[in-house]
């Protein structure tokens, strides 16, 4: 087996892409799977400081979540973590108040890598629980200013806590 | 290359930005740090920013994680340039990357993959790394990866392959001693015997080492940059320190963050073994 023709079977069960139809293959097939399941891990990791609340609210579902994502979504480019994080927040369900938290995280993670601005609306409470209902926010990057400026619209008030 | 013809920088830090401020805080007891290449490429205003005050403060190493320099079918120019642009920014004593593929047939693999260690590897290595240093004029030290899988085709020893690597392609080592003890766990060899035998074949190219203690993930040691050093890896350490002229020492932690003392405690230990071994101040 020459070199190149290892690193392409390696590298495509790597990130469980299709192997081209080829006789037994050579390659310690029980490591190169553990070793696939490893850069799920690794992921996943990456993803957890990149949503740490998404994660928290996930609880032990996020692992196994995660690598359905994952699984056949190799990424690419040194920008694949937040790549990681943004796709895995899109793909969770929207409707939903972890899907709501994932895309709350998710916009800090695009304006930090160099959007312009990024605009999302929850249904859910993403910062404050106990004041806030469903809202409308813009994140903003200004010139000359290295925090993004974010700002919030309501779009319904609470009812009243015993009302 | 000979590590001798570098300065000596002393122990540091590998940069990582949940640390910037105490890294700042506690500026006097660390000589150098390790910026990760990745970390600035195509990025946006502060982020170059951050590049520009670490430079301002610290002496910094470039690290590259992506060059994929044993691949077969070549390197990315395209990145080379990128990684260039930053390595030539820094203007280092020396940059890093590693002995391993992250690319092959259009497929990033997103993690460093072995090589098997045979005369086809080497002359992978040996041309890809040729072109680097014609449009990187900086002397390139290459590490030793973490290998859990058991390449068909290889047919000399770790030790044999790093001696030739040095000597085909002029490059430093970068010795990452937690990778070096987690391979021979996985192996059931003796670490020491394994570091004895890269000394006995090629001390004077290590330039840099590499130090972090290992994570039991299940039954397997990672290299997790995730734990605290342990004895066996302070014992390679010291012997390392003895038989090479190393120039630096970077401790790698990415995670599970303790108290900053407990940073600035290892980073002062591993000093104190250089001192003894009169290889920095």
């Amino acid at each position: 087996m020459d070199l190149e023709a290892l690193q392409r079977e390696l590298a495509r069960r790597a990130v469980g892409a299709p192997t081209p139809e080829t006789p037994e293959s050579q390659l310690p097939l029980d490591q190169v799977n553990a070793f696939a399941r490893s850069l799920i891990r690794k992921r996943a990791g990456q993803v957890r400081s990149l949503l740490p609340r998404t994660v928290e609210a996930m609880g032990k579902r996020f692992e196994a979540r995660f690598a359905e994502y994952a699984d056949s979504r190799p990424t690419k480019g040194p920008r694949r973590h937040a790549d990681d994080a943004i796709g895995f927040a899109a793909w969770l369900n929207a409707g939903s108040h972890t899907g709501d938290l994932a895309r709350y995280e998710a916009a800090w993670v695009e304006i930090a890598r160099g959007r312009r601005w990024v605009m999302r609306r929850f249904r859910h409470p993403v910062e404050d629980i106990e004041s806030q209902g469903a809202v409308l926010m813009l994140w903003l990057r200004l010139p000359f200013r290295a925090e993004p400026v974010v700002l919030r619209w309501p779009l319904r008030k609470r009812a009243r806590a015993g009302a | 290359m000979r590590a001798t013809d570098l300065p000596a920088l002393g122990v540091g830090l590998g940069f990582r930005p949940p640390l910037r401020s105490e890294i700042f805080r506690y500026r006097p007891s660390i000589d150098f740090l390790e910026i990760t290449i990745d970390h600035y490429v195509d990025v946006p205003g502060p982020k170059r920013a951050e590049l520009e005050l670490l430079c301002e403060h610290f002496p910094l190493i470039p690290h590259g994680l992506n060059l994929s320099l044993g691949s077969a079918e070549g390197i990315d120019t395209a990145y080379l340039d990128q990684v260039a642009a930053i390595v030539e920014q820094i203007d280092p004593p020396w940059w890093s990357e590693h002995i391993a593929f992250t690319r092959a047939d259009g497929v990033e693999i997103g993690h460093l993959a072995p090589l098997p260690r045979n005369r086809e590897a080497l002359d992978a290595l040996a041309a890809n790394i040729g072109r680097v240093q014609t449009v990187i004029r900086r002397p390139l030290i290459l590490e030793n990866i973490t290998s859990t899988i058991d390449l068909p085709g290889s047919t000399m020893p770790e030790a044999e392959f790093l001696e030739n690597l040095c000597n085909e392609t002029g490059c430093g080592l970068l010795l990452d001693l937690a990778n070096l003890w987690i391979n021979a766990q996985r192996l059931r060899r003796d670490a020491a015997e394994d570091l004895a035998a890269i000394l006995d074949a090629c001390a004077d190219a290590v330039v840099q080492f590499h130090f972090v203690g290992p994570e039991l993930d299940g039954r397997e040691w990672v290299d997790s940059h995730g734990q605290a050093m342990t004895p066996p890896l302070w014992k390679l350490f010291r012997i390392a320190a003895e038989r090479t002229r190393v120039r630096g020492a970077i401790l790698e932690r990415d995670q599970h963050f303790p108290a900053f003392i407990e940073l600035l405690d290892e980073i002062e230990q591993a000093r104190q073994i250089g001192r003894d071994a009169g290889r920095w101040t």
